[in-house]
């Protein structure tokens, strides 16, 4: 009755805390480990697996990428990650009994809150943890000492092999494992020497492995080669996380005869009030800074731009790389032209990160460029971003090179990336579908590389548009004037920067096409017409509507008898002289 | 617990398995002719090969349905081999080793056959010309990402030829994650070398045997570290340029990108003095000097020079002529004047390189500039100096870029960079270049895996043919990098 009283506990605070990790990585989470995903690239081919073996940590790290396909999933991180996180508290708490100590799920569960504190990037560090245990389960099933001890040298050298860093780890439980289950006398002495045989085994296997097989450095040799980047450094949960298990493991078998005032009953309420605590926390207290930023990137590669403008609608923008994305579905979904000002504008960096270096802002540089024609550029951005990430890969912006090869009519260099994608189940079908367009006749058949190599720049020029980027758009303009999504870009910059001028120059040139004028456009007309060139005859080639031109002059006329920008904000807020009048300065 | 064991060893008996599938063993029968010879990658048909080269194991070059492949390799007197496949061939190495040993300066016929279904099909057989010169054992080569303005992983390797052992000599995630470049060696000599570090650690690293020395190359009297070098025959000066070197990106799809010199000079460096040596260095503002070379007898220093104009605005007007220059390897000095070897007309030459028996000069022609790595119009050149006429070398040449090249110690072969493969990373070939400098068939670094150049994310840079395996170690180099003491070079 009282195991399954036990059980019953215990089984359910684990089942409680998975449920809270799936929760709070649903919502804090997910779309952290969605953009995470881009960052690894699994391959499913025989080469692959036979270069991933070879290397420290290998094997660990292929099972990593091969789950992290399931990032892309709606549901995937969330599920992966709560699996991970019960899976190892589940095997701690068996590791601590085994060790001899009575704790409370609750302690082992303890340590899987680290990575909730220290959000981790990839499921790699949680997967040799996993390692770990296993690695100790194995090693206390032997139970001759003299045999374990051996298997114990083995399974440190295997986990090295397979797993590093697991097997500092290992090592740690194992000496720990041996000094909780010996006995005095002659015993402890023995569990004492394997202990230190095992630490001295963990450290020493690295430099070994130097000598050896592996030509890397020394703390590639200890953390494999992933988890060790002067670019993306451990996050501080992965040294705390490893520490974590062997201490509380030895304050669990030292505290192991205590006995706990209260009722059991009061305990069991305290256990799971504490769990449901610690979950609440996390879920309320921990969110993502960088949320939106990484859901509008997700919605991005699903193509999803209304979603983008309808999130930033009802949520606002909280940070420049939305607004970068933000501007992007504006554009996407046509509505640059017309509600540009309906969100914070920044300037420049708010249509396209200024020399971009991080993993984020490359990509967006590459979808900016894409999108307004600059295909070059959206290509070299694509590539330093693939080169930029730790693993050398960057499926998301291999699939952007495929697509401007095949633009540019360099087939060769796209098929290359396609087989690369190919290789891969979770891009094989979009690769598959790609390589029908390394026919030539194909590619130039299709609508959309049709489009794209239309507005083809056709004056070479060194502008880069994360630098400059109007003067990037002016190029693109003056080689194809119907390029509307640069138009627009273009556009959106001078209105912002309140530059009346020259956005007169690109009306007038978009006059003689015989182009519309959106009422964005118009107001920004009537306003160039009555502050900077009084010329009633050009004021009207441009037919501005009646009432915008008649809502302007009443805005004339109450901004002239002094009305206070709050009392202007209710009628005129929504228009661009009101921008160009209060927000900021010209 | 027996359980978990099994688990382990059922793990460790699946990778073995994995790693040793291949091949299905089956000889064709019933077949029917082809009648054209087979498409494979690597292009291994009609090349010339040294005796001593790893097997050239490929893949066929479209092979989506083939469910079986056969080769039969067939040299003189009966001698011959097999090698069984599904898409590609991995051929046995004593059995390539014992064919090519037989064949030494003659020729092998390849016979493919592949299977689709049950029906084999039989491709026309085609050559490979076995020369009995051997080529030099080892290759040294940067690998690095063909990105633009962003490097990560970078490495120097020495790739032992007559096997497919590959070490690195250094890898730059030892040293900071900094810019490894610009290896040379000694007369194909793998003990005596340098190349430069940047940013971290950076400097120019000289080799010797197994000591390594770190140099801060920089002078008030000189325009950058040393660049582009190259070593005189005795040992004891490097030639190099001093650059600034900028880039610039292109908008049209034609182009991608631009490397070039707002200045530079050509200066000599002293390996025994740590000094520049004034007098051996051309510098001068109204040209751009770069790219230099000694000849193989240590008399003269080749280089490319073109007049200076307004960078970046007349990048696309550069145009460098090869020209070389008396050195007086005793005093440690040139002596003017210099002679033009090629003349910049319209177009722009670059990379002279001049073979072992000094009889050629093997260069690189583009378009316009002196680095034309991102050229598509980009070709190798080739000057016979005892008659200054030009040879023929349409064999070698590809559509794409062909650029750094480097020669054997017999002057009988060459290896060189050339994206011909995709137009996007760079892959080396060797190239067999006979007495009267006519080149063969290139033919590409075989490899182990056939399909190694299709997932390879690298560009082979500065590919350098030496006699052996280097004896310095990455870690004796990466010791002197994080703890070695800095020479300054002086100028005098």
């Amino acid at each position: 009755m009282k195991k399954i009283q036990t059980v019953w506990k215990d089984g359910g605070l684990l089942v409680l805390f998975m449920l809270g990790c799936f929760l709070f990585i649903s919502l804090n989470f997910t779309y952290w480990f969605h953009f995470m995903e881009q960052y690894m690239l699994f391959w499913d081919t025989k080469a692959y697996w036979s270069e991933r073996i070879v290397e420290i940590g290998g094997l660990n790290e292929y099972l990593s990428e091969f789950l992290t396909q399931g990032f892309s999933y709606a549901g995937g991180p969330a599920w992966i990650v709560a699996l991970l996180s019960g899976g190892i508290s589940f095997l701690f708490y068996g590791y601590m009994r085994a060790c001899g100590a009575r704790p409370s799920m609750l302690v082992a569960i303890l340590p899987m809150f680290l990575p909730w504190l220290f959000p981790i990037e990839n499921i790699t560090p949680l997967l040799a943890v996993l390692w770990a245990f296993a690695g100790i389960h194995v090693y206390r099933c032997v139970r001759l000492p003299y045999l374990r001890y051996g298997a114990g040298v083995v399974i440190v050298a295997l986990l090295y092999w397979w797993a590093a860093p697991a097997h500092l780890l290992v090592a740690m439980l194992m000496a720990v494992y041996e000094l909780c289950i010996s006995a005095a006398g002659n015993q402890r002495r023995n569990a004492w020497v394997a202990s230190l045989l095992f630490l001295a085994w963990a450290v020493l296997l690295p430099f070994v492995g130097m000598r050896l097989f592996w030509v890397v450095p020394v703390r590639e040799a200890f953390l494999s080669r992933y988890l060790y980047h002067p670019e993306y450094p451990l996050p501080s949960s992965f040294w705390f996380l490893w520490f974590s298990f062997p201490v509380l493991a030895v304050l669990a078998y030292r505290f192991r005869k205590v006995v706990w005032p209260g009722k059991a009953s009061v305990r069991f309420v305290l256990a799971y009030g504490l769990l449901v605590l610690g979950i609440a926390w996390g879920i309320f207290m921990r969110k993502n800074p960088m949320e939106q930023a990484y859901r509008y990137d997700y919605y991005a590669r699903q193509g999803a731009w209304d979603r983008i403008v309808e999130h930033a609608r009802q949520k606002g923008v909280a940070d420049q790389d939305a607004l970068v994305y933000l501007n992007l579905a504006l554009s996407y979904t046509g509505q640059l032209d017309k509600s540009v000002f309906d969100f914070p504008q920044i300037g420049e960096a708010g249509f396209i990160p200024h020399e971009p270096r991080t993993r984020l802002g490359l990509i967006e540089a590459s979808e900016v460029c894409w999108r307004i024609g600059q295909v070059n550029a959206a290509q070299r951005f694509a590539f330093v971003g693939v080169l930029s990430s730790q693993r050398r890969v960057q499926p998301r912006l291999m699939q952007r090179l495929v697509d401007t090869y095949l633009v540019n009519g360099e087939y060769r260099a796209a098929e290359k990336y396609i087989k690369l994608l190919e290789a891969s189940p979770r891009y094989r079908s979009w690769a598959e579908g790609r390589r029908a367009l390394l026919d030539p006749r194909v590619c130039g058949a299709t609508d959309w590389v049709a489009e794209k190599r239309r507005l083809l720049s056709v004056t070479d020029n060194p502008i880069d548009p994360t630098q400059v980027f109007p003067s990037a758009l002016a190029f693109l303009l003056d080689d194809h004037p119907e390029n509307r999504p640069a138009f627009d870009y273009g556009m959106a910059y001078l209105l912002v920067h309140k530059q009346l001028p020259p956005f007169m120059h690109y009306m007038e040139l978009e006059l003689k096409r015989g182009g519309s004028f959106p009422d964005l456009y118009q107001e920004a007309i009537c306003l160039y017409y009555a502050t900077v060139e009084q010329n009633p005859e050009a004021f009207r080639r441009y037919a501005v509507r009646p009432e915008i031109s008649r809502r302007f002059s009443q805005f004339v006329q109450a901004l002239s008898k002094g009305t206070p920008a709050s009392l202007l904000e209710k009628t005129y807020g929504d228009t661009y002289y009101f921008y160009y009048y209060t927000k900021g300065k010209r | 617990m027996y359980w978990n064991l099994v688990l382990y060893s059922l793990l460790c008996f699946g990778m073995f398995c994995l790693g040793s599938c291949s091949g299905t063993g089956e000889r064709p029968e019933n077949s029917v002719e082809a009648g054209v010879p087979p498409e494979i990658f690597p292009d291994y048909r009609e090349v010339t090969i040294p005796p001593n080269i790893a097997s050239l194991n490929f893949r066929l070059a479209s092979a989506d349905s083939v469910e079986a492949c056969y080769a039969l390799f067939s040299g003189k007197e009966g001698s011959s081999m097999e090698a069984f496949g599904k898409r590609s061939l991995q051929i046995d190495e004593k059995a390539w080793r014992k064919l090519l040993a037989e064949n030494a300066g003659q020729t092998v016929q390849v016979s493919l056959a592949t299977r689709v279904g049950s029906q084999w099909t039989v491709w026309d057989a085609f050559p490979l010309f076995v020369r009995e010169e051997p080529i030099d054992s080892h290759l040294v080569y940067r690998l690095i990402e063909p990105g633009y303005e962003k490097w990560h992983i970078v490495g120097l390797y020495v790739r032992d030829l007559t096997t497919f052992e590959e070490t690195p000599l250094i890898r730059n995630d030892m040293t900071g994650y900094n810019c490894i470049n610009c290896h040379s060696f000694c007369q194909n000599d793998p003990e005596q070398m340098l190349f430069h570090m940047r940013a971290a650690h950076g400097g120019t690293y000289i080799v010797h045997q197994k000591q390594v020395e770190k140099l801060d190359t920089k002078t008030p009297q000189t325009l950058s570290h040393l660049t582009y070098p190259a070593w005189h025959p005795s040992g004891r000066y490097v030639v190099a340029s001093v650059n600034d070197i900028r880039q610039i990106f292109h908008a049209v799809k034609e182009k991608k990108m631009e490397v070039f010199d707002t200045a530079s000079d050509v200066v000599v460096y002293d390996v025994q003095k740590h000094a520049i040596l004034s007098k051996a260095s051309i510098q001068s503002e109204d040209a751009f000097e770069t790219f230099p070379a000694f000849s193989p007898d240590g008399k003269w220093l080749y280089y490319c020079v073109a007049p200076a104009r307004k960078m970046p605005e007349e990048y696309d007007q550069v145009r460098y002529s090869l020209c070389r220059v008396a050195f007086d390897a005793e005093k440690g000095e040139i002596r003017l004047p210099a002679d033009t070897l090629v003349r910049a007309d319209s177009l722009s030459y670059t990379f002279p390189r001049i073979s072992p028996d000094g009889r050629f000069l093997f260069y690189t022609e583009t378009a316009y500039g002196q680095f034309p790595i991102w050229h598509t119009d980009a070709e190798l050149r080739m000057l016979d100096l005892t008659t200054l006429q030009p040879v023929d070398m349409s064999p070698l040449n590809s559509p794409d870029t062909e650029s750094y090249h480097s020669w054997g110690s017999n002057g009988r072969y060459v290896v060189f960079s050339s994206r011909r493969d995709n137009g996007l990373y760079t892959l080396p070939y060797l190239c067999y270049i006979a007495e009267d400098g006519r080149p063969a068939k290139p033919f590409l670094l075989p490899q182990e895996d056939p399909e190694y150049y299709d997932f390879l994310l690298y560009s082979y840079n500065i590919p350098e043919l030496v006699t052996g395996c280097p004896s310095v170690g990455p870690y004796e180099i990466q010791q002197v990098a994080l703890n070695g003491e800095t020479q300054r070079v002086t100028y005098r």
